[in-house]
């Protein structure tokens, strides 16, 4: 799509002042539906660029920090913070010359898989408005979705791009760690964190990453991938290549709550396994302890939780943010971050720091990531025989809104394995469930990203859902 | 064998990240926490973690160069410095008297 | 019951860089607060530490320095509490892998070499500094960020003398080294005194007192002495259940120590590994670079003082124990003067002139080559000793070359022997009744002579001529 869009602003059909027009009158238009952005910027800057981005709209999740612009993280922490610097990858996206027409909602500082607990509220899902969106990009996979932007900036922690875009019928890739900078990201787990994109086609994420990505100076985990041209690499030539997936996951015997939705979404992957086949992709399965697995997430919450409750530490209402109400500081604090932060903030927040705690550290802390470094040893072992591994991107399509709990106990979020290892991870559409867009993921080992991403290019080819946007239309 | 969570325990740890919680979300807390401990039973039981380093990064980044003490920035702009702070007092930010 | 003190040290110090060791923000003392800051030393939403090169480096250079092992790979942590001068409420420092642990160096206490065994130096970053007004206080982030190296000691510190000796020992090694300026009247050293009192036959520890945040060598001297007397009379009166785990603060106006917080109610810092830094490998090449840098430190210049230059053990300590005049001590060899020369003039001459005036020896007019200068005429013997010191003041306080100082105040040694001779033979001729009492054995006359020469000459009379003189007209 942004191709298309490039060569019709260079042949001059269309001019960018429509373009970004357009996407300001239809993100407005949607925010009474779907309630995607924070905000939406009237009169964004632009900077002219040869770039294949330059002149083209794009919506910033509401956690990356943009100069002159409100960033709040969608909490109420920071309801009023507007950073006077930008993050890298928004520095090296205006130099693109990409037009930011707002800023997108997402879950409270990147926690929370639903798309419902963002300060301004629940983001709703354009396929169907009584759907959640996932989270924790929920605006941007909504912004996307509903054809308001053709991609926008996510960030993924666990799963936060790669499920919000299975569930709006989008592609959503997290590039391997350090790939692009994190510097100006609010940190929400820094082991885990990563900047990536949603699109509605391989070829787009592929070309948004080449621009954003890079080593900088200001980010100590970010590498050198000079070497690394993702559009480039897509030339569809998958033959011969190795997919694994894993038994316990794909295997419709091994659930004890068989709904419909989930047997159905499970006999599509099966057959989104068969046309990777047909296009030449050997497909294994493999088998994993199924201890390690259901150890993902306990795995994954305690660690996140722990680097949550310390990055986020900085949020104190002291330098930036509203002061809060009382005598001494402590209270002023207190005051602060009780009536900043959601419940389910709050809830990781203890939990992480219960497991930091010095008695608990080994039981916990360390117990989870030693879980961690077993799966990445196996994975990495897997990924010397395969090239990637292939799951379904959720074992449903996105769920009512009125029937996730307050408390939603994930047993399911082996996504996060792509986070534990840093590995490269897209998921794209891969067909429709109940009515509702479903998705498959790809994650590949560490720096293999434009093999991952050539992959995913020639099965999207083969799905036929590239350039989906909701309401039908193509 | 598991550790039995309390209201008022975790309405304790809360405060001291200065965070106020309710008694329902001393609840909440409380259940998670409890799934938490339990899976940590679980997961005692693999036994191939025995051996292993926790892992704190997701590879290793041996590549990454240190800063060099040459290169300098000055001091960011007073204004854009305390534009978000509520409380100032000059070039400074102002907090109730801190007792040591 | 003979009661026995035990000290460890925990030593802060600001290192020298240009930046701040997590930042570009330059490490510099400025008066106007807030201004060499950037986002980071704010910790603004969504930035990263960037460790410092040349931070590290020190870091090792100290550790190298005081015979730690140093470990293959470095570690940066966090250490989690929720203070005002501390933008992150977390501290990033090193627990897991500092820079050095296990290590162990020899200190000079009343002459006798006493080990000191370190804990571990680890590399951390200061805090910010809050000015204390009557109901609020504002917070100066200048500071925040400055690279500080805490060495940590065991408790194998046996007296307050020793603990002092050890500080100025660290304190020198940082100046010859060139580590930091580890200037105490700016603020750059700060110390944690723990102390704790048991029966000199006791294996087991008492119970540790922390006094923290001592300024200066002679607060924590003050601290410990009084530490000492008060868990003494506690013992002694039987409330040794009086004597708590426990923090207390130095009060410098009532010279006592001052209860701050009891570890019972002590916080955990839940010190996790910082995610943001990779860690750092240590190349071994590196090390031997850093190694080759390092200058002969205090004892072994001592040792090199007396074993090369004949110098008294007590000269050469006295020597080294301030790099600067150790600097100007090597100086003045380069230059050519005689150790032995050099080390008179300095050890007593310009010691008890810098001391005396409380200044510096490289902030004194008289640097090596003009006390060359001094020398040069004084060993042609075209001044006398005397004239020399003479000397020495005028160029210290006219702030005037030594050659234009002898010209304009005509200081010469009278050396011309017939003058002399006429001299002498004029005072022998009017004093016919002490010569006698020399020839009959007085010879404590033979000073009598001496000085009415000099008093005739001005004492400008060149004393060694003037003695062989004398001594041949008296034979």
């Amino acid at each position: 799509m942004i191709k298309n869009l490039h060569e019709k602003l260079i042949n001059k059909e269309i001019t960018s002042e429509d373009l970004i027009k357009e996407a300001i009158l239809k993100a407005e238009n949607s925010q009474k539906e779907l309630n995607a952005f924070v905000t939406i910027i009237n009169d964004p800057e632009k900077q002219e660029s040869d770039s294949l981005l330059s002149g083209i709209p794009v919506a910033i999740k509401d956690n990356l920090s943009t100069k002159g612009i409100l960033s709040t993280g969608s909490s109420n922490t920071l309801k009023d913070y507007i950073p006077y610097f930008d993050a890298t990858a928004i520095k090296k996206l205006k130099a693109s010359g990409a037009v930011i027409i707002g800023k997108t909602a997402l879950d409270e500082l990147g926690m929370g898989g639903t798309g419902l607990i963002a300060a301004t509220g629940p983001v709703k899902n354009p396929w169907n408005q009584n759907k959640i969106t996932g989270g924790s990009s929920s605006g941007s996979a909504a912004a996307v979705a509903a054809g308001i932007v053709p991609y926008a900036i996510g960030s993924d922690t666990g799963d936060s791009i790669r499920i919000p875009a299975a569930h709006c019928g989008v592609v959503g890739y997290k590039p391997t760690y350090g790939m692009v900078s994190r510097f100006g990201l609010f940190a929400f787990a820094s082991s885990l964190d990563t900047v990536g994109v949603l699109t509605t086609s391989v070829e787009d994420a592929a070309i948004v990453i080449d621009q954003i990505k890079g080593q900088d100076e200001y980010d100590m985990t970010s590498w050198n991938s000079k070497d690394i041209n993702l559009l480039e690499s897509l030339n569809g030539k998958v033959k011969d290549k190795k997919l694994f997936y894993i038994k316990e996951i794909c295997d419709i015997n091994n659930y004890q709550d068989q709904t419909n939705e989930l047997v159905k979404t499970i006999e599509e992957f099966h057959q989104t396994l068969k046309k990777c086949q047909e296009l030449g992709i050997e497909v294994d399965e493999v088998s994993f302890d199924q201890k390690l697995l259901d150890s993902i997430y306990p795995t994954y919450l305690t660690i996140a939780s722990a680097e949550a409750t310390s990055n986020m530490s900085n949020l104190t209402g002291i330098i930036f943010g509203p002061r809060g109400k009382g005598n001494t500081i402590d209270e002023m604090m207190k005051d602060h971050r009780t009536k900043g932060f959601s419940s389910l903030i709050k809830r990781r927040f203890v939990i992480g720091s219960y497991v930091l705690q010095k008695e608990n550290q080994e039981r916990y802390l360390f117990a989870s990531a030693k879980v961690r470094h077993l799966i990445v040893n196996k994975m990495n072992e897997l990924f010397t025989k395969y090239d990637g591994l292939i799951l379904p991107a959720s074992c449903e399509p996105a769920p009512n809104v009125n029937g996730i709990k307050s408390i939603h106990l994930r047993t399911e979020q082996y996504l996060a394995i792509g986070n534990f290892g840093g590995y490269p991870s897209i998921t794209i559409p891969s067909g429709f469930v109940s009515d509702m867009p479903i998705g498959i993921n790809i994650t590949g080992k560490i720096k293999d990203d434009a093999n991952i991403l050539n992959i995913a290019y020639a099965l999207e080819q083969k799905l036929g859902y590239k350039n989906q946007i909701a309401k039908g239309e193509k | 064998m598991n550790h039995k969570f309390t209201n008022e325990e975790v309405t304790k740890l809360a405060d001291k990240l200065l965070i106020g919680i309710s008694e329902e979300e001393a609840k909440d807390i409380v259940e998670e926490l409890t799934f938490v401990a339990d899976s940590m039973n679980v997961i005692s039981e693999i036994k191939e973690i025995e051996n292993l380093e926790p892992l704190t990064y997701p590879f290793n980044l041996y590549e990454t160069s240190l800063r060099e003490d040459d290169d300098y920035e000055e001091g960011h702009n007073i204004e854009d410095l305390l534009s978000n702070a509520d409380c100032i007092q000059g070039r400074e930010i102002e907090v109730p008297k801190v007792v040591g | 019951m003979a009661l026995k003190v035990v000290i460890g040290l925990e030593m802060h110090c600001e290192l020298k860089t240009k930046t701040k060791v997590f930042s570009k923000s330059l490490n510099s003392y400025n008066d106007i607060p807030n201004s060499c800051i950037t986002a980071i030393d704010l910790a603004f939403p969504g930035t990263l530490p960037v460790v410092n090169k040349e931070a590290v480096k020190k870091a090792l250079k100290m550790a190298i320095c005081l015979n730690c092992e140093i470990p293959e790979v470095l570690i940066f942590d966090r250490k989690n509490y929720y203070y005002p001068d501390v933008p992150k409420n977390y501290q990033i420092t090193q627990n897991t892998k500092p820079v050095g642990i296990n290590g162990k160096i020899d200190v000079e206490v009343n002459d006798q070499l006493v080990p000191i065994t370190i804990h571990d130096i680890h590399l951390e970053e200061d805090t910010a500094s809050l000015d204390h007004y009557f109901d609020y206080s504002l917070i100066d982030y200048n500071r925040a960020g400055v690279p500080l190296l805490e060495i940590v000691t065991d408790p194998c510190i046996y007296s307050p003398e020793a603990a002092v000796a050890f500080l100025e020992h660290l304190r020198n090694i940082y100046k010859y080294t060139d580590c930091s300026e580890a200037d105490t009247k700016k603020g750059q050293i700060r110390c944690d005194v723990n102390v704790s009192l048991k029966e000199e036959e006791a294996k087991e520890l008492g119970t540790k007192v922390e006094v923290k945040n001592v300024n200066s060598f002679s607060n924590v001297y003050a601290a410990i002495i009084y530490e000492i007397k008060r868990q003494t009379e506690l013992i002694e009166s039987g409330k040794k259940d009086e004597i708590i785990q426990e923090t207390r603060r130095w009060d410098e106006e009532s010279g006592t120590t001052i209860r701050m917080r009891e570890k019972v109610e002590s916080i955990d810092y839940k010190y996790y590994v910082d995610p943001n830094i990779p860690k750092i490998k240590i190349e071994s090449k590196w090390l031997e670079e850093i190694k080759a840098e390092i200058p002969l430190l205090p004892l072994e210049r001592k040792a090199k003082y007396i074993e090369d230059y004949n110098l008294s053990s007590y000269d050469a300590g006295v020597l080294v124990k301030n790099k600067e005049v150790s600097d100007y001590f090597e100086e003045c060899l380069r230059l050519g003067i005689n150790p032995k020369e050099a080390s008179n003039w300095i050890t007593s001459q310009i010691m008890g002139y810098i001391n005396k005036h409380d200044i510096e020896i490289n902030e004194i007019f008289l640097t090596p080559k003009r006390l060359l200068g001094i020398l040069n005429y004084l060993n042609k013997g075209t001044i006398s000793s005397k004239q020399a010191k003479e000397l020495f003041f005028m160029i210290l306080e006219k702030q005037e070359e030594p050659d234009i100082l002898i010209k304009k105040h005509g200081i010469e040694q009278l050396n011309n022997d017939d003058e002399l001779i006429n001299i002498i033979q004029n005072i022998l001729d009017n004093n016919q009744s002490q010569i006698d009492e020399y020839k009959a054995g007085k010879t404590k006359v033979f000073d009598y002579f001496i000085g009415q020469i000099m008093k005739e000459t001005k004492g400008k009379a060149n004393p060694v001529k003037a003695k062989e003189i004398l001594l041949s007209k008296l034979k």
